[in-house]
């Protein structure tokens, strides 16, 4: 039988390796998991168990973390289908780097103008939208398999961690408005 | 294996043992214990009907340390040997105690290793045997009420105590002679406490103000599941700097100066007290403090400029309130109730506060004074194993990111803060200079991004690297974080394969060796036969090991191990059994951990394989469901 140290984090919860799972039966799992090899269940076990519950314990809070968050998912998603990710390559895609830039100006505009706070929920909301909107294209990309799907994937899942960012950015400012 | 014993109907004893186990609130003013019995968690009470124990030793220079209410007693006339609020210097290194310790009547001494000593008349003594000797007269109390040697015991510690701090609270368990289940979060233990009582689902607050600390914990309660979201706080702040804003009035009111005396600070200090805890119900109250001159000043404080006074205290609360919401992704919406503990929640305008920001009256069944040591206890008990077949599960976080010295002075974050425990976070670095054989590791802790702002934890090196040109060399720095909240490190070059392995010991915490030397200290003038009871936990360890090992071996050896790895498990065990007739120490615990290395392999297989197969009857429950 396979280790759970060999298995990748869509194996570990038993899910097939696709974009769109389902939250809820993910946390039943990750609980009955956690339920079973949580280190409170190896307080009077030998050192040798108690050191590999506190490992796969890590390993499962790990996978948790990873495959609850959409952006983390597809990122992960990316690397088990052989796509290197590297965070310091900007993109080369110049409508998509217009539009960061015309984003970030709006976000300025918004800090400094008139009825601020309002104009800041109103664009924390359209940006939850379009991160919906990007994990349910995530979501169809990961199925498809043509040629160029997994290209596709990337600069959706570029665009998330760019939308992602600017949205907690949006989140500090409204914690210093309060 | 005491997981799969259970299942096993051959392997199960007839008549279970009931395991003695405690929870223990050591607090900063008050100390508690609590027990479940028959079911039911409670605190325990001494000789005397006292619940509390206050957390204050007395030393002297020919006789053992007195604890508890004669010690608080004794506070005025005796203030520099008399040390209360020890918690508030513990795993804190001397210039932390400089900023805290002008405003403590003690009189410190540096030491080698960084830590602060209190000079009395018994000698330097650091705040971890201040603790161990509170954890000790709990224990004696304990095992007198109880009838036996206890199993184990969990101890609370603030949940924004930082590694160093926690580290020192399990130094001082260690010392007591107990034996640590786990070290529990404070607003997670009153969390079980209610939870359990209450059998509410959802999101709970608990809002945890104590004597000197100040604590918030968002939890999610869900089928016996208590997940913290999030937690935050402020580990320098609780009811002693109430006192402390109090007295600081009323001298400025008598006109006194920051010069009095240790014994006459001491008398102010607890007369802010009496004046504070009396507001709680009267709208005015009376009060009197000597003059340098030795003559009496009197006034009268009312509640409402008492409230003004500590205002700014409470406001504080409220900043790690907000912190914490926005950390668990939740708005004041999504908050079924929130639970107070501690002492200082007594205060009305705490309360009023409270009620105003979370936008809902707080929750005040359970005596604050008491709940956290009443979930210390629930815990406890489960965990000594008293109740196989409880689904009750803490899932906590580590209150603070964990981070490394990089370039420039900066810290590069490996663990965020609330992230689930236990985790395991790796990350590499590379040399900068060509030829480079060492490496320095340094650990922090904190939530700023410059080294200065941070917790120094622990510095160590990497050496022996292979030279090689400037980022050639490929390190990889791993944090493992336990169940307990501590940290260990290991760094190694993957290249060469050169390791460094560190458990974590503060700064300026005590080292191991320092450890057991004052093990071995206190051990000259213990009343117990040390050795004896050491002797005594190495035999218990190596029957659970033996009893564990033949389980195992009965179940599962074949398909499992091979012969030659059977013949050697098998010689393991019975040279065990043999040695533990010798009653010598060195010789069962040779004996001891070589059955643990023969029988690694074969507990890794066996934990994969009865985890997958549980866990695939879990998912078989779920296609029926």
């Amino acid at each position: 039988m396979e280790s759970f140290f060999s298995k990748d984090y869509f194996q570990l919860f038993n899910f097939p390796a696709v974009y769109d799972i389902d939250r809820d039966v993910l946390t039943q799992r990750y609980r009955d998991m956690q339920g079973l090899i949580h280190p409170d269940r190896f307080v009077n076990a030998t050192d040798k168990e108690r050191r590999i519950s506190v490992q796969l314990t890590a390993l499962i809070n790990e996978a948790y973390n990873v495959l609850k968050s959409p952006l983390a998912r597809a990122r992960y998603l990316l690397q088990l289908r052989g796509v290197d990710i590297d965070d310091s390559v900007t993109s080369k895609d110049i409508a998509f780097l217009t539009e960061q830039i015309e984003l970030r100006e709006h976000l300025e505009d918004v800090k400094h103008g008139a009825n601020a706070e309002q104009a800041l929920m109103q664009l924390a909301d359209e940006l939850q939208q379009r991160l919906r909107r990007l994990q349910l294209a995530l979501e169809a990309v990961f199925l498809d398999d043509c040629a160029d799907a997994l290209v596709k994937a990337h600069r959706l899942y570029d665009e998330m961690q760019f939308i992602s960012r600017l949205n907690d950015e949006l989140d500090e400012i409204e914690d210093a408005f309060n | 294996m005491v997981l799969f014993q259970i299942s096993e109907p051959g392997e199960m004893k007839l008549q279970r043992q009931h395991h003695l186990a405690v929870g223990i609130d050591l607090g900063t003013t008050n100390s508690l214990l609590a027990t479940v019995r028959d079911g039911h968690a409670e605190t325990m009470v001494d000789a005397q009907g006292n619940h509390h124990c206050p957390s204050v030793v007395r030393y002297f220079s020919d006789a053992p340390p007195l604890v508890g209410q004669a010690a608080k007693d004794a506070a005025y006339q005796d203030p520099l040997n008399t040390i209360a609020s020890a918690k508030r210097l513990l795993g804190r290194g001397v210039a932390d105690v400089e900023t805290t310790a002008n405003k403590l009547p003690y009189e410190f001494s540096k030491t080698e290793s960084g830590m602060p000593s209190i000079k009395t008349v018994a000698g330097d003594i650091s705040p971890v045997t201040v603790s161990a000797d509170i954890l000790k007269k709990l224990m004696r109390q304990a095992e007198a009420d109880l009838g036996g040697e206890l199993d184990g015991v969990v101890i609370t510690v603030p949940a924004y105590f930082d590694d160093a701090q926690r580290q020192a609270t399990k130094d001082a368990a260690r010392l007591a002679g107990l034996k640590v289940l786990r070290l529990l979060n404070e607003p997670t233990a009153a969390a079980v406490a209610y939870g359990l009582d209450s059998g509410s689902e959802g999101v709970h607050v608990v809002y945890d103000f104590g004597g000197g600390t100040f604590d918030v914990s968002i939890l999610r309660f869900s089928r016996g599941v208590f997940e913290v979201m999030a937690t935050a706080g402020d580990s320098a702040l609780g009811g002693d700097d109430v006192d402390r804003v109090l007295a600081e009035w009323m001298m400025a009111e008598a006109g006194l100066g920051g010069e009095i005396g240790h014994s006459h600070l001491r008398r102010v200090i607890g007369e802010a007290n009496r004046v504070k805890e009396a507001l709680t119900t009267a709208d005015s109250v009376s009060f009197s403090i000597d003059t340098v001159e030795g003559s009496q000043w009197q006034d009268k404080l009312s509640r409402a400029d008492f409230e003004a006074l500590i205002e700014p205290l409470i406001k504080r609360t409220l900043r790690p309130c907000r912190r914490a919401l926005r950390d668990a992704g939740l708005s004041i919406d999504d908050i079924q109730d929130v639970v107070m503990v501690g002492g200082s929640t007594r205060i009305p305008r705490v309360r009023e506060c409270v009620a105003e920001f979370f936008e809902r009256a707080p929750m005040v069944d359970i005596d604050p004074d008491k709940v956290v040591a009443v979930g210390a206890a629930i815990q406890a008990d489960i965990l000594v194993g008293n109740k196989p077949g409880d689904e009750m599960l803490l899932l906590d976080v580590i209150p603070l990111s964990l981070g490394l010295e990089t370039m420039g002075g900066l810290v590069e974050k490996l663990v965020p803060r609330n992230t689930t425990i236990p985790v395991v976070r790796a990350q590499e670095f590379t040399t900068f200079k060509d030829g480079q054989t060492a490496m320095s590791v340094h650990v922090l802790q904190g939530e700023r991004e410059l080294v200065a702002d941070s917790r120094s934890l622990a510095r160590f090196e990497l050496r022996g690297i292979p030279p090689m040109n400037a980022g050639a060399a490929r390190i990889r720095v791993t944090f493992q974080v336990d169940a307990d909240g501590l940290l260990s490190v290991a760094a190694q070059e993957l290249t060469s394969g050169v390791e460094s392995r560190i458990e974590i010991k503060p700064s300026y915490g005590l080292s191991d060796s320092e450890v057991e030397k004052m093990l071995a200290d206190s051990l000259l003038y213990a009343e117990d036969d040390v050795k004896k009871r050491r002797l005594h936990e190495q035999l218990v360890d190596s029957a659970r090991l033996i009893e564990a090992v033949e389980a195992a071996l009965n179940m599962d050896a074949d398909g499992m191990l091979s012969n030659k790895e059977c013949v050697t498990i098998k010689a393991a065990l019975i040279s065990l059994k043999e040695t533990q007739q010798s009653e010598e120490i060195a010789l069962i615990k040779a004996a001891h951990d070589k059955l643990e290395c023969a029988t690694s392999d074969f507990a890794a297989r066996r934990m994969d394989i009865h985890i997958n197969e549980a866990l695939a009857g879990k998912l078989l429950d779920q296609i029926i469901d």
